[in-house]
């Protein structure tokens, strides 16, 4: 009878144990429900993939799983100063915030408010199907990190038809196709979706007029100038797009999944319309486009000049100077060659921003950045000198010996590591004191 | 005494197997193994809802040598799921299928024809960061190019008897897009109202067959076809993935093509 009841006592013990583990395994959901106590319904959004700004401090945010589009006023106090961010570890200060484990917090997207200089990063509460999102503001000064409020005041929001519903009345969306919004971007008056779907190659670039109204064009299909002789054409959709006046024109740049970038005259995009894009490059082997920046640099001789950057997904990035992409989007498009990596215009370089996940102009000496931190593994928030691509405090150089003095010809190099390390947050290791 | 020890054990078994089950896949689509070098996308269907993030690094395409083919797969930001999480959706490099692309013009098709390849997945994690339970291979042997749209008139219809629930079926002469099949055709009666059946998709995706909900009656149906339907290298029914410009059989996407079939009494 003892034995019975030590074996019955252990068994009890054992499968608590046991379901214990069930239980740990399921920690998303714990924590979701622990969660659930800090995080009202007011913050949380159904998905938020994509993000946006508009006009007005207005942030569009597509969600994919919904396939929604919403229009949500921001307030912003404008900054002026160039304050960089250097949150190392952003993922792990997400995660107590929201309390979820850090693995469970998967940032989707990030853009910096133009007037705040705010950060807005999208995040969805971990790997569930069902998972919501919140959007992250995250002020560069404080440091401070609040949660957008989503109230229906100040919240617009349409969905996005999806093709295959609306070409006949029963041709129900089914579970066999989803949408996956890849971009979203507003141009005078219209908010542009550009999307793939899980399934088919079907066009589906979406043409959003803004403040939403009931109506809503599909561009029906792009066809994409190639010079070759054999002129063809792909049913491909666009990965990532910007807007942007190209000698005075406005031009849709666009970087499509077959790689090429694209030049789209805005005025062509219409419904029904014979819509001719034009490839001007193409961006390399293997090639996954995050996201098209326009950004100004200065080059040594103190000059400023405007170049196109693409970072990609799990490699280097590529930087073209418009000049260049001006010329293409005049030429005839990109004749027929052979080559591996980028090529088609005149200066293509590759950036090393393998590590970026996501990136934004935060002023006009900083880009804001999303990047993976390789010694870590954890996720950063952090800026860098627009045209310099890295962080100094990322390397150790001689530089960084402590007994290491600048020549007199290094005075260039002496001025901007301190101006660097400050903005790293290093003013400690300036070489005023470090007695150099 | 030793039962005792035999049942306090299997109990603890029992217990401890009541953790989540580890995930696995259940199919990957096209189920064929000969494949032509043009394919453009891959189906893995996995037996529970997985993690979003991270998976496509994990599958690897390795030839007949052993030597894994790198960067074969586009690899999106977001990866392509559907909404169930479910079912990963992989795209070959879209840039080496078109042609006149300088990568295709350098390199070729990713898959060549008469080559063997095999797929690898393993190390994918459900949602409770739990790995799939065994990898998974599919053995891979290329074909000459896919350069045949998808046509209507080269499919086999077998209509059902009257007063039956047999099945409607369509044969196809060539492997079509398994999430495309069950999408992209439907059955109405004369007025274009829809029948209510289950569609299955058979012997590696060249049969689509539509079981009623209720018996057939007699009278005139119409199979409706989606020209968006696509076969496994984007071919569709408007014309090739990579076509020359100006050559699609329609100006725009997704007309509907009919097919008229009647059951007699």
């Amino acid at each position: 009878m003892k034995v019975q009841l030590i074996l019955l006592s252990t068994l009890l013990l054992l499968s608590v144990s046991c379901k214990d583990k069930t239980n740990n395994e399921t920690t998303v959901a714990l924590n979701e429900e622990k969660s659930a106590t800090v995080i009202d319904d007011n913050i949380l959004i159904d998905g938020a993939n994509v993000l946006a700004f508009g006009p007005d401090n207005i942030l569009f945010v597509g969600d994919s799983k919904g396939s929604k589009l919403y229009a949500i006023a921001t307030k912003a106090d404008e900054l002026k100063d160039a304050v960089p961010y250097n949150m190392e570890g952003f993922d792990i200060m997400m995660a107590e915030k929201l309390n979820i484990e850090s693995r469970d917090v998967i940032i989707n997207d990030m853009k910096i408010h133009p007037i705040s200089q705010e950060a807005y990063v999208s995040i969805k509460l971990g790997h569930q199907p069902d998972a919501k999102s919140v959007i992250a503001v995250v002020n560069p000064v404080t440091k401070d990190i609040q949660l957008l409020e989503i109230t229906n005041n100040d919240t617009q929001s349409i969905s996005i038809n999806n093709p295959a519903s609306s070409e006949l009345m029963f041709w129900k969306e089914t579970p066999a196709s989803s949408l996956n919004i890849t971009d979203i971007d507003y141009n005078e008056g219209y908010v542009y979706v550009a999307g793939l779907t899980n399934s088919e190659f079907a066009s589906t670039l979406r043409k959003i007029k803004y403040p939403f109204t009931d109506s809503q064009e599909m561009v029906n299909s792009v066809e994409i100038y190639h010079a070759v002789h054999t002129q063809n054409e792909t049913r491909a959709p666009i990965r990532t797009m910007l807007f942007d006046e190209l000698d005075g024109k406005s031009t849709l740049l666009a970087s499509y999944t077959c790689t090429p970038l694209v030049t789209i005259p805005t005025e062509d995009i219409q419904k029904d319309a014979d819509v001719k894009g034009k490839t001007i490059a193409e961006l390399g082997y293997g090639n996954t486009p995050i996201d098209m920046l326009v950004v100004t640099t200065q080059g040594f001789d103190g000059s400023m000049s405007k170049s196109l950057i693409v970072t990609n997904k799990n490699r280097g990035g590529t930087m073209i100077p418009l000049n260049s992409v001006i010329a293409g989007a005049k030429g005839n498009g990109m004749a027929g060659q052979r080559a591996m990596f980028a090529t088609g215009l005149d200066g293509i370089q590759e950036i090393p921003t393998a590590n970026v996940m996501q990136v934004d102009i935060q002023n006009p000496q900083m880009l804001g950045m999303v990047r993976r931190n390789i010694e870590t593994g954890d996720i950063d928030l952090v800026s860098e000198l627009t045209g310099t691509f890295l962080r100094l405090s990322d390397f150790i150089s001689e530089y960084d010996f402590p007994d290491y003095q600048y020549p007199e010809a290094q005075a260039g190099t002496k001025q901007y590591h301190d101006m660097v390390k400050q903005m790293e947050g290093y003013a400690d290791l300036t070489s005023e004191k470090m007695g150099r | 005494m030793k039962s005792y020890y035999l049942i306090f054990w299997l109990i603890v078994l029992t217990a401890c197997n009541k953790q989540v089950e580890k995930p696995f896949v259940q199919a990957v689509y096209p189920t064929s193994s000969v494949l032509p070098e043009n394919l453009l996308r891959v189906y893995i269907q996995f037996s529970k809802p997985m993690k979003t993030t991270g998976n496509i690094e994990k599958i690897k395409l390795i030839d007949e040598q052993g030597i894994e083919v790198k960067n074969i797969f586009f690899n999106n930001v977001h990866e392509l799921w559907n909404k169930e999480q479910t079912q990963l959706t992989l795209i070959l490099d879209p840039a080496r299928v078109k042609k006149g692309l300088a990568i295709n013009e350098a390199l070729g098709y990713a898959l060549k024809p008469n080559r063997k390849y095999i797929l690898i997945i393993e190390d994918l994690e459900d949602v409770y960061h739990q790995k799939m339970r065994t990898s998974y291979k599919k053995s891979i042997t290329a074909e000459n190019a896919d350069t045949q749209i998808p046509e209507p008139e080269n499919w086999k219809l077998n209509i059902p008897e009257v007063k039956s629930k047999k099945s409607f079926v369509v044969r196809f002469p060539q492997i079509l897009d398994y999430n495309s099949l069950r999408q992209r055709l439907i059955v109405t009666d004369i007025r274009n109202n829809p029948i209510e059946g289950v569609v299955s998709i058979q012997n590696q995706e060249t049969q689509w067959s539509f079981q009623p909900k209720t018996y057939w009656e007699s009278g005139d149906y119409i199979l409706h076809i989606n020209t968006r339907l696509e076969d496994p290298s984007g071919n569709n029914l408007n014309g090739l993935f990579d076509h020359k410009i100006g050559s699609l059989k329609y100006k725009k996407e997704g007309v509907i093509e009919k097919i008229p079939f009647t059951i007699n009494p």
